[in-house]
């Protein structure tokens, strides 16, 4: 027990690199024992995580599971390998080991190399799974950049007909976010001689940061607006967001399925973490202005996503909506602010992923996704269409479904502060019903074309995943203290 | 009277140095005797034997106490090991590569000349380790300098090689000029060539007057010809041409011990000869910006010009530009005693990932025929070990973690935090690492996403194949476990290669 206690996280972390090992000795013809090998080698963190969630403590402050091994150093100062998990981390890392899970599922129809893809796409799992799980920074970082050129690779290598400049449009953008976060985190390093974050905090704790000497104070405010900038970027928060568009609309559904259900939400952990984690004074002191930039966010992404042609830039601009919300959430800084954004982190990554598994679906069978070229899918695609209704109905926040429960308790939080932005950005709550209204029908609905008059509807390998989804996204709905009791302690420290 | 002063030299200190002499030696009786019918591919063999034979004697040397010879020009301190112990592991890798040879190359002719040539290089890299007199200092520059032009013009076949060789020469013969023209004023001031003595003449005049003119015009005259031998830019124009023409294990040479032995060279200089600067106003005023101005400008041009070469070894050496210039963050805070570690490290690694990559483009461009970046493409379908190697240098040379690179540059740019200035350059260093992202990514995403133009797997000999093997196995190794060399690089007693022999004694008593 002991042991386990020491190697959970870890195992959890790296259990996925074993199907990397068995997929390097196996031949590169042999298409579906790469996939069974990817999907299995999923399964085991999904299981622990699991484990570790019901073993939670959620009355407990502080890490737990944790395990810490001296690295190395420089100089004087020590570097560790921790890893460790609040509430927070571990709902991050049981959503991060489902979706990757459900996009392997959904990576059925990547056909071409095979076993590169599966090699990456398990590789990308433990990058995201390493940055929900460290305690260190560097370690931090170190799984960051991981992802960073893992979603690259999947993205250059099966993306659609733009795929090169998307992937390099991601590459830029987020190259430039992680030099941020490095520049940060040497800077810290620098400032407190450490990198563990438990210590950091002790130390910012101590430090009263209004009687810093001038140099000093703009040092550490320089050190937070990295740390900031280089989350807006990965979340993204308006005006950074141009590059997720691209990469919702370029890369293979079952990437854009992990990229907005999990990866996007490293910007919000990041924002939570370090942002208002280690300097809650400085990020009072920017809320505001981040509610406004969220704000736009609303709007603008649910007024553009009125607008477009293709079914998965409508998703792509709804994301940029939903992350919106979730920052005036934060922003917010009060209990129920900070819950909602967590929830819509949560939410939103089951409903994205449910939407772009079914946008996999739809794509390997109509070969497009323009709105004007679909229609009347529902008589041909029942199942298909009725999965699709569900997610649009989650996307617009639909009572029952999980989408309506974080957007009502963030806006909530957002009312006690800051009324005038509540109301405003409820506006967004009409948009989105408009926008997904839009583009449920024009798929759906209308004259069938008769050019998918022999397309199959769905098999029971893809909707009974996609069912699970709408199940998760329900019970969250329904129930959404699972995930709210393991987040008091965070919430409250965090706050 | 000369035989006395012969008989009391140590000369068994300069054991390393005259192992690969003999080496030469051997190496030219050999090729001399020898029908020219028989095949002299085995030379290389000769050449390793020697350059082993000669770290063996270096780390003999290692529990050492730092000592002078040759009348206080020749001297063995902690900082001379360290590189001689780097410039012979680089070129016992780099030949290992360059003996990789395809049938019936052309350049077999000339085998024989072209290890001596590296050989004779390497002594002269190993001289200006252990020099801290200017006349030794210069004499091992030229001879590792000359040596290098003729290795560059040797595949005389070759349009490119030649006039490679040619600017090679001429850019070279320049910036020994500047070096020499800027020190004759130092001379002039103090009227000697050793180091130390310099030092303490500098000083009086520091003291005495208030016009330090003299010594910044005549540093910044040393500078452009240091600058030229490093590649910096705005002195880097040589670089893409030469190591286009040369060939890949040459261009590694050049890459990595040429480089090296600049980096060297100024630091003896800077902090024995011009410490007294070091500590008066002009360092802050003038000099560290002029340091400040070449890392910088180097980072910006090697990594944004990179951006738009189509042949690897065109954009291996802008990398390199840039590299220098990450390198060279440091140096505006020399002052402080950090940045020997950083810097070492930062040359151990940068030694790996360079050979590491240009033996992988010497071995794919055997087969190809052309170094262009489209012989490349699909390379993990037709080798995968070879593929996934180049995606670890590359990474390793854009700083992205679990690589020596990314330890190396967090390591660069902590030292220069920690020294309380000069953020702005650390800024730059980052963006411009993001910058080397699209350029570096450019390979990789060639090797694993376009179509492969052959199904056939690239021939490999065996050395090329153990010598990636090596490097692949640094630059992971150091990457996941820096602390094997850093705490080794922290052990060494840098600061006696700073001070004169009297003054170590003193510390010891």
């Amino acid at each position: 027990m002991n042991a386990l206690q020491h190697w959970l996280l870890s195992l959890i972390v790296f259990a996925p690199l074993v199907g990397l090992l068995i997929l390097a000795v196996l031949p590169s013809r042999k298409t579906s024992w790469h996939r069974t090998i990817g999907l299995l080698a999923m399964l085991p963190s999904l299981a622990l995580c699991i484990y570790l969630y019901q073993r939670l403590d959620n009355g407990a402050s502080g890490l737990q599971w944790t395990q810490k091994v001296e690295w190395f150093h420089i100089g004087e100062m020590k570097l560790f390998y921790h890893l460790g998990v609040d509430g927070l981390s571990a709902i991050m890392l049981l959503l991060t080991a489902s979706i990757s899970l459900f996009a392997g599922i959904a990576s059925l129809y990547i056909t071409t190399k095979t076993k590169l893809y599966y090699s990456l796409l398990l590789l990308l799992e433990v990058g995201v799974l390493g940055v929900f799980a460290s305690q260190n920074l560097l370690l931090f970082f170190l799984f960051f950049e991981m992802t960073l050129v893992t979603l690259f690779l999947l993205i250059s290598g099966w993306g659609g007909l733009e795929k090169k400049k998307a992937s390099y449009m991601f590459l830029l953008y987020n190259g430039f976010g992680s030099a941020f976060l490095l520049f940060a985190i040497v800077g810290l390093l620098a400032f407190t001689s450490t990198l563990e974050l438990d210590q950091i905090k002790a130390v910012f704790a101590q430090v009263d940061l209004g009687g810093l000497p001038p140099e000093a104070t703009t040092f550490v405010w320089g050190i937070f607006l990295s740390f900031m900038i280089a989350f807006a970027i990965k979340l993204p928060v308006f005006p950074f967001h141009t590059w997720m568009l691209k990469v919702h609309v370029e890369a293979p559904p079952p990437v854009v399925m992990i990229h907005a259900g999990v990866l996007l939400k490293m910007g919000a952990y990041g924002m939570i973490r370090f942002g208002a984690g280690l300097f809650p004074t400085l990020f009072a002191q920017i809320a505001t202005g981040l509610m406004i930039l969220g704000l736009i966010g609303i709007l603008y992404g649910a007024v553009l996503a009125f607008s477009q042609k293709e079914l998965k830039s409508v998703i792509a601009y709804s994301s940029v909506s939903h992350m919106g919300i979730l920052v005036i959430g934060l922003a917010s800084l009060t209990e129920a602010g900070m819950q909602g954004a967590i929830y819509q982190a949560v939410s939103h990554g089951i409903i994205s992923a449910l939407l772009f598994f079914l946008v996999t679906s739809l794509v390997e069978r109509t070969r497009t996704t323009e709105l004007i070229e679909l229609g009347g899918l529902a008589k041909q695609l029942p199942i298909l269409s009725g999965l699709l209704m569900v997610g649009a109905m989650g996307l617009l926040g639909l009572p029952g479904l999980s989408g309506f429960v974080s957007e009502f308790i963030a806006f909530l939080g957002v009312y006690q502060v800051n009324p005038q932005i509540a109301i405003i950005g409820s506006l967004g709550f009409i948009i989105a019903a408009a926008y997904t209204l839009r583009a449920l029908l024009k798929v759906t609905y209308g004259q069938a074309v008769t050019r998918f008059q022999h397309v199959q509807d769905i098999q029971v390998r893809e909707w009974l995943p996609m069912l699970l989804l709408v199940i998760l996204s329900i019970w969250m709905g329904i129930d959404p203290d699972w995930i709210g009791n393991q987040l008091q302690q965070t919430i409250q420290i965090g706050g | 009277m000369m035989n006395k002063v012969f008989e009391q030299i140590e000369w068994s200190l300069l054991t390393p140095e005259t192992t690969i002499i003999a080496g030469i030696v051997l190496l030219l009786l050999t090729d001399l005797v020898l029908p020219a019918s028989i095949s002299r591919r085995w030379f290389g063999f000769i050449g390793l034997a020697s350059i082993l034979g000669s770290l063996a004697f270096v780390v003999s040397q290692l529990p050492l106490k730092p000592a002078e010879i040759l009348f206080g020009t020749y001297r063995l301190d902690p900082m001379s090991l360290v590189f001689k112990l780097l410039f012979l592991t680089a070129t016992a890798l780099i030949l290992l590569v360059a003996m990789d040879r395809k049938k019936g190359d052309k350049t077999d002719r000339y085998i024989a000349e072209e290890y001596i040539l590296m050989l004779s290089a390497l002594l002269g890299a190993m001289f200006l380790a252990s020099s801290v007199d200017v006349i030794t200092l210069f004499i091992g520059l030229e001879l590792l300098s000359i040596s290098s032009y003729i290795l560059v013009g040797m595949r005389k076949h070759e349009r490119l090689s030649t006039e490679a060789g040619w600017k090679y020469v001429i850019y070279g013969g320049v910036s020994s000029a500047f070096f020499l023209y800027g020190y004759s004023f130092l001379y002039g001031l103090s009227g000697t060539t050793n180091l130390f003595t310099l030092g303490q003449s500098l000083a009086e005049v520091v003291q005495s007057t208030q016009s330090d003119l003299f010594i910044v015009a005549s540093l910044c005259l040393m500078l452009v010809g240091f600058a030229f031998k490093i590649s910096l830019a705005p002195f880097h124009m040589w670089a893409p041409d030469v190591y286009q023409g040369a060939s890949s294990p040459v261009a590694s040479f050049l890459a990595v011990v040429s480089k090296a032995a600049g980096i060297l060279f100024l630091i003896r200089f800077l902090l024995i000869g011009m410490y007294p600067l070091l500590r008066s106003e002009v360092w802050g005023e003038n000099i560290m910006w002029a340091l400040a101005i070449l890392a910088a400008v180097s980072m910006i041009v090697g990594n944004t010009v990179a951006l738009r070469q189509q042949n690897v070894k065109r954009i291996l050496a802008y990398s390199g530009i840039a590299q220098a210039g990450y390198l060279f963050i440091i140096f505006p805070s020399l002052q402080s005693n950090l940045i020997f570690v950083s810097v070492g490290f930062y040359l151990v690694v940068y030694m790996l990932m360079t050979i590491g990559a240009f033996a992988i483009v010497h071995v794919v461009s055997k087969d190809t025929g052309n170094e262009e970046l489209t012989s490349f493409d699909g390379l993990v379908r037709r080798s995968p070990g070879l593929a996934i190697a180049m995606t670890l240098f590359l990474f390793s040379l854009a700083g992205i973690p679990l690589t020596a690179g990314f330890i190396g540059k967090v390591n660069l740019s902590l030292n220069t935090f920690a020294s309380g200035q000069m953020w702005l350059l650390i800024s730059t260093l980052l963006v411009t690492t993001v910058i080397s992202y699209y350029y570096y990514f450019r390979i990789v995403q060639r090797m694993f996403v376009e179509k492969a133009t052959s199904d056939q797997k690239v021939p490999i000999s065996f050395f090329s194949a153990l010598t990636i093997l090596v490097v692949v196995l640094g630059t992971i190794g150091f990457g996941i476990m820096p602390d094997l060399l850093l705490s080794k690089l922290e052990t060494v007693k840098w600061g006696y290669g700073l001070i004169p022999l009297e003054g170590i004694q003193q510390l010891k008593n």
